[in-house]
């Protein structure tokens, strides 16, 4: 299988200042990031508020630009296209966002909401976007009767339809999903979870799944990053690290979870908070919260195989 | 045990235009003391309208409890005067919400609403009052406690401005929390710290707790019994382990098969069909239900039945018991 799309060394930092004359500084929401997925593949993005998911995938759909680094799609790089290519990779990466009930326009019908990235991007007839908005209904679980509906009609699991419905509308090759089930219920996430997975069975699509659900994440995705302050501190196949989580942090994710199946689980109280992405520590950015941290923590820590044929990384000193 | 709040044959129903609409119908909820006990549903099942209820709050004054008892230490809230219920609320039973920037309010420092409520609350002076918030903020793990008193709500983080709301609900020492999906706006690691700070409020204060959610698998942590609600009804109850080990109701099982699992992979997820619909007589799951027969929609409503009061099912046809493993 060949990458749909590597990002490599990107880097987004946002500039803050302190009061009028104070000193410049940088919140470095994305950190030197290097990953790529695969065509066909789901890869996951784990990580808590503030870890810089969303900038990512933002930087990703081009509504920031980057500090440094790029971003390699279908071979081309994705800032520095000339005005068609520009188009076509607009068509190619899409989003489904995370509250379906602020991601579309009240007082648009459902079918205009579909049909809006038709009218953009494809020349058709009033009539064919009418059919090919049907068809879309059709295509995630919906009666053609929702065409002509509003957005307040419909529950939350059928809007989370309509996103998809929306995103998918263009055939793009990479579809960004944003906690899309996050903000459901438990039996209607599972609803959309199968459709997801059925979509990319039958039509290819690659994923780029952003959460932090982990039980969801395990059931989706092939491969996983696991994000902090904005690096990537473990990486690799999603089977292995669910095995063994090598990163303090990515165990420290792990057990925080409660699931049906843990027996012994115990509520324990784990101090601290991520801390501010406002120049963050030049060492490992995980350090202040770390039970094993030690001095060497404090120089700057790099992404490396735990093993010579895996693909599995981690950027913690103490497992080299 | 000692039976703290036990709510019988509760009925709220909501008048709108078209006409009355049944919101909740419980038909037994207890609550021990020193106990935890979690109200489980999707959106729309009547978790938060049975806060409402025992609250008497109700997000619109359309609704009203039209029917049933609500024991409260053995006295009937629902016949009780607004200002009665104003003494109890905040120091008897209180609640934490969501989102915990809605109930701060934004231009007063945290601790100027915690010493009003506690002089309120438990009779004392400002200085008395200023000591035992800080000592609850100390107890919630917030760094410098005493400082914090003259932070304002948007200088702290999500996981810190629910530490304050839980050190506020504790400082007057309820006897009942009403916890209100407290942790699903929050991050796993600062849902962990939530959770263990509510399990110490029972443990320590012997505090009972309602602890209502939708995610089944943090319920499973912290709760000895659980309710599982649909359509305004409690259909299942009984001890957390028991239900989860062999539930009774076809939709518990369904909503315990649809969660998706870290441990073992399915290709596909099990999906309860079709949408809630109000308008049914009968069992209210009957038209999504697959083990459904004529006879679930034809004869009223289930009631709760079971063995023992450790495992009840809203069912006319409940699954059959899962044997222990010995």
């Amino acid at each position: 299988m060949s990458e749909l799309i590597e990002v490599k060394n990107l880097k987004k930092y946002f500039p803050v200042r302190k009061g009028l004359f104070g000193k410049k500084h940088f919140v470095h929401a994305v950190d030197d990031i290097t990953f790529s997925i695969k065509q066909g593949e789901c890869f996951g993005l784990v990580g808590e508020s503030g870890c810089g998911k969303s900038t990512l995938s933002r930087t990703i759909l081009r509504s920031y630009n980057p500090t440094e680094g790029t971003i390699t799609f279908s071979n081309k790089d994705l800032f520095s296209l000339n005005k068609q290519d520009e188009k076509q990779s607009r068509k190619d990466i899409q989003m489904v966002f995370q509250d379906p009930y602020w991601s579309v326009n009240p007082k648009m019908t459902i079918g205009s909401i579909i049909e809006e990235p038709i009218v953009t991007h494809l020349k058709l007839t009033k009539k064919e976007r009418e059919a090919e908005a049907k068809r879309l209904l059709h295509e995630v679980g919906l009666s053609p009767d929702f065409y002509s509906r509003y957005p307040h009609q419909l529950s939350g699991g059928q809007r989370q339809r309509v996103g998809i419905a929306r995103a998918i509308a263009l055939n793009p090759k990479l579809i960004i999903l944003d906690e899309p089930t996050s903000a459901l219920d438990m039996s209607v996430q599972a609803q959309i979870l199968n459709l997801l997975k059925d979509l990319q069975r039958s039509k290819g699509f690659t994923y780029l799944f952003i959460s932090h659900d982990l039980s969801v994440i395990k059931h989706m995705c092939s491969r996983l990053a696991v994000m902090y302050l904005g690096e990537i501190v473990e990486m690799g196949e999603a089977s292995k690290i669910f095995k063994k989580p090598e990163h303090p942090y990515t165990k420290l994710l792990f057990n925080s979870l409660p699931t049906l199946e843990q027996t012994d689980f115990t509520l324990s109280m784990f101090e601290g908070e991520m801390p501010k992405a406002i120049d963050p520590p030049k060492g490992c950015r995980f350090a202040s919260r770390c039970k094993y941290a030690v001095d060497a923590c404090s120089k700057k820590q790099e992404l490396f195989f735990i093993n010579e044929e895996s693909s599995h990384q981690v950027r913690c000193h103490l497992l080299k | 045990m000692d039976v703290l709040l036990d709510m019988k044959n509760v009925k709220v129903d909501i008048k709108t235009r078209s006409g009355t609409f049944a919101a909740l119908d419980l038909e037994h909820l207890w609550i021990n003391r020193g106990e935890t006990v979690a109200l489980v549903g999707e959106t729309g099942s009547g978790k938060s309208m049975t806060a409402s209820a025992i609250m008497k709050l109700f997000p619109t004054n359309k609704a009203k409890i039209t029917n049933g008892e609500i024991l409260f230490e053995g006295q009937d809230l629902v016949s009780w005067s607004e200002r009665k219920m104003e003494k109890v609320r905040g120091k008897s039973m209180t609640m934490i919400f969501q989102d915990p920037m809605s109930s701060l309010n934004p231009v007063f420092p945290i601790g100027e609403p915690m010493v009003r409520m506690i002089c309120k609350h438990l009779g004392v002076g400002k200085k008395e009052a200023k000591k035992t918030a800080i000592e609850a903020l100390s107890f919630v793990g917030l760094p410098d406690p005493k400082g914090m008193m003259k932070r304002y709500p948007h200088e702290l983080s999500g996981g810190q401005r629910q530490r304050v709301m839980i050190s506020m609900a504790m400082a007057c020492k309820p006897k009942l929390l009403i916890a209100d999906e407290p942790t699903t706006a929050l991050d796993v690691t600062i849902q962990l710290q939530i959770l263990y700070l509510i399990n110490q409020m029972k443990e320590k204060q012997g505090t009972s707790i309602l602890f209502i959610t939708h995610n089944l698998s943090v319920v499973s942590h912290i709760a000895d019994r659980i309710a599982i609600m649909y359509g305004g009804r409690i259909i299942e109850t009984g001890r957390t382990k028991e239900v989860f080990r062999s539930p009774r109701h076809p939709y518990t099982k369904m909503l315990i098969d649809a969660i998706p699992s870290v441990t073992n992979d399915r290709e596909r997820l099990p999906v309860i069909e079709g949408m809630i619909d109000r308008s049914i007589e009968g069992c209210p799951f009957a038209n999504r239900c697959p083990k459904a027969r004529r006879e679930c929609s034809t004869q009223g409503m289930p009631k709760l039945e079971g063995s023992s009061q450790d495992h009840m099912a809203a069912c006319f046809f409940p699954l059959e018991e899962v044997p222990a493993l010995v």
